[in-house]
């Protein structure tokens, strides 16, 4: 199944808030999607994506969410800055 | 004398133009480090209980920590205290910049200032000597001028300056003074205090340096913060872009507040409209990078803006908290319009937070129908209208019109026009700041009971959830008070000691009782800063027992704890138990959550709290 995301927050080379796409087996979880994009971005920024919140389709989702074909997922990491 | 300290504090009197130099012992220093720990206890001790904060009684102190000054990195913060004209009670705020070294090496820890004026004074402190100077004819010029004329006045180009603007002349009470042109302590009406005071600036000039008591420590310390700093993303981000880096990230999370913390990010904002209040739009105007003192890391970038419809020319890259103020909590992505209220706000010496929180709240009236065109002076003031939002700011700035009731923050207006009060998001009267409790539950607790109310600066455990490393379920508030209060005594040292925090976000864990050591000479261990940050908590939260401040006095408003709960977006559902947060806090504190009042036994370990001792249960 295809999936969309969207990445915000601290910068990570290679993530973006461009809208990408990415092919994934059906029942593939939150969590399970962050390992696939993690090995594809370096050590010291995947540790982001463990600690990252997610929306999909526009609603709060938790890590262990079951993500189905077509779902836009927004990943985000912000740091509270003053 | 240990290191890390000049070693004396300057008191004023504007009433009678008196200076005195009173030496900081080393039992002041180890007990409160410095910053707001010795300013609370200096409060407490001189100025009296019930005093009108705008009154002649009334002290408002500018106080260093062991690290500004010296070479320690991250080492460039002081504070300003004083009892908020807002709240009735205890308030400090931090700013970064270079005038808190500057003060250090000019051979002064602290200057505290009380009495009245009888014209407008300048306080001119050159190497070890202080002089109250006339300011009649600097009177209504921005901060940023000031600054250029009194490098001219005094011939000392390499001064440094804090100084009101027009906003603080006006009394307004989100008046606040800025340093070095753009840095600010802007929380909770020093502004005013000085405007009361009639004192329109602090000039400073200091070549003398500050003794600490291992260097060679100090430089070791600096280098293993180096070494983490450079490999943190975190640090790469906000050395590039600033705070700003990830205000659109804020915005779609639900960590920033949208539309008067009534509305969602991702449905009312919209995903193609956040980018534009970040760092990475707004950049394209940065012609250099800044930081400051002893700041490896540099968040701040100066800007140059020549086109458009606010060309305000040399500005600053807005903070993260000025982008979602002026943006996000007013639906408003007209990033022209965000860079010109920042440039304003610089000039006349406003709180950034408190001015777009206002505008908020007058915005949910207008669109309401509750306040009227014509009560707004004819500003169509609808969501998103950058115009409008540059316009009203003017007002306020300017104290003309509706802008003279507005700037004195949203609880006074809503009092003065007698209405609109379940639009307020305040905590104790002071606008909330842009990070929601909804997000960071713990964030509750500390905006409604932390001796300065609506702080994002105060650690506990909302700082812990805004990091995404809380290990239990952030929204399961069971037996979260040992936490809460633990995290917030290691801020509390932590800001007393003149650090940014964001310095601390790339350091190794522990390294600032490090830095205390090297720099002081005394060994602090994990223990000692538990110790030491609760004395500090307790000698500002007794500043407020001591005013007749219960926990029931303590307001936060409904909806930005979730009450009623947002509908839709990451939020939703969302209602925080703020009772059992706070309940847990007080006990794990051991403060009566009736009275407020501290345990003795609790003052009596802590130790070096007699006044308050004496104050609270009698001899
Ligand atoms: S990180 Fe930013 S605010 Fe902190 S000391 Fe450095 S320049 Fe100043």
């Amino acid at each position: 199944m295809i999936i969309h995301y969207y990445y915000f927050g601290v910068p990570i080379p290679s993530l973006t808030h461009e809208k990408q796409a990415v092919e994934i087996p059906s029942g593939t979880t939150i969590d399970q999607l962050m390992k696939v994009i993690g090995e594809t971005i370096e050590d010291s920024a995947s540790e982001f994506l463990n600690k990252a919140s997610f929306l999909v389709n526009k609603m709060g989702a938790k890590r262990e969410a079951v993500l189905k074909d077509g779902d836009e997922v927004v990943i985000l990491y912000p740091i509270g800055g003053g | 004398m240990i290191g890390g300290y000049a070693g004396k504090m300057l008191f004023v009197n504007l009433t009678d133009g008196t200076l005195e130099e009173q030496e900081l012992t080393d039992e002041l220093a180890e007990n409160f480090i410095g910053g707001y720990g010795i300013g609370a206890k200096v409060l407490y001790e001189r100025m009296p209980a019930g005093a009108d904060p705008l009154g002649p009684d009334s002290m408002i102190g500018f106080v260093t920590g062991p690290s500004n000054g010296t070479n320690a990195f991250f080492g460039g913060r002081y504070s300003v205290v004083h009892k908020s004209p807002i709240s009735g009670g205890w308030n400090d705020s931090n700013s970064g910049g270079y005038f808190g070294p500057e003060l250090k090496k000019a051979g002064y820890d602290a200057v505290f200032v009380s009495g009245i004026s009888d014209k407008p004074v300048y306080l001119w402190i050159n190497d070890g000597k202080a002089q109250i100077k006339d300011a009649t004819h600097l009177w209504g010029r921005d901060t940023k001028e000031i600054w250029e004329d009194l490098k001219l006045e005094t011939g000392e180009p390499k001064l440094r300056i804090l100084a009101i603007g027009r906003t603080g002349e006006n009394v307004s009470l989100l008046a606040c003074p800025i340093n070095d042109g753009h840095r600010a302590p802007g929380r909770g009406g020093s502004g005013a205090i000085m405007g009361s005071k009639k004192l329109k600036a602090i000039a400073v000039r200091g070549t003398g340096t500050v003794p600490v008591a291992d260097p060679k420590r100090i430089q070791d310390l600096n280098k293993r913060v180096g070494a983490t700093m450079k490999a943190s993303p975190i640090g790469k981000a906000f050395g590039a872009m600033g705070t700003g880096s990830t205000t659109p990230a804020s915005a779609l999370s639900g960590d920033s507040p949208v539309k008067n913390w009534g509305g969602v990010g991702i449905l009312d904002f919209g995903i193609e409209n956040v980018q534009k209040v970040g760092s990475a739009e707004m950049d394209k105007y940065k012609t250099r990078k800044y930081a400051c003192s002893r700041c490896p890391l540099g968040c701040g970038a100066e800007y140059e803006v020549n086109d458009g419809k606010y060309p305000v020319g040399k500005t600053d890259r807005p903070e993260y908290e000025t982008a979602a103020a002026f943006g996000s909590t007013l639906l408003n992505y007209d990033t022209a319009s965000i860079l010109k209220c920042n440039e304003m706000c610089n000039q006349y010496g406003i709180d950034t937070i408190s001015a777009g929180m206002t505008i908020a709240w007058a915005m949910e009236c207008y669109s309401e129908g509750i306040l009227t065109r014509e009560e707004l002076d004819g500003i169509d003031l609808t969501w998103g209208n950058g115009d409008a939002i540059v316009a009203i700011l003017q007002k306020m700035c300017d104290g003309e019109g509706c802008g003279a009731i507005l700037a004195n923050g949203s609880a006074y207006a809503a009092n003065e026009w007698g209405k609109g009060e379940q639009f307020l998001q305040t905590a104790s009267g002071i606008e909330l700041p842009m990070h929601d409790p909804r997000f960071a539950p713990g964030l509750a607790r500390t905006y409604q009971y932390d001796p300065s109310p609506g702080r994002h600066v105060k650690g506990g455990l909302g700082s812990l959830q805004m990091a995404g490393e809380e290990k239990q379920d952030k929204y399961d508030y069971r037996g979260t008070g040992a936490l809460d209060l633990a995290l917030t005594t290691h801020t509390e040292v932590l800001n007393s000691m003149g650090l940014c925090m964001f310095g601390e976000m790339v350091s190794p864990p522990g390294v600032h009782n490090e830095y205390i050591e090297a720099l002081t000479g005394m060994t602090f261990n994990d223990a000692d800063q538990y110790t030491t940050g609760l004395r500090i908590l307790n000698m500002r939260h007794a500043f407020n027992v001591r005013e007749g401040i219960k926990p029931s006095d303590l307001t936060i408003s409904a909806r930005a704890v979730g009450k009623p709960a947002l509908t839709a977006g990451p939020l939703a559902g969302v209602s925080i138990d703020t009772d059992l947060l706070a309940r847990n806090f007080f006990e794990s504190a051991n403060w009566d959550f009736e009275t407020g009042k501290p345990a003795r036994e609790l003052l009596e370990n802590i130790g070096h709290l007699e006044e308050v001792i004496k104050d609270l249960y009698g001899a």
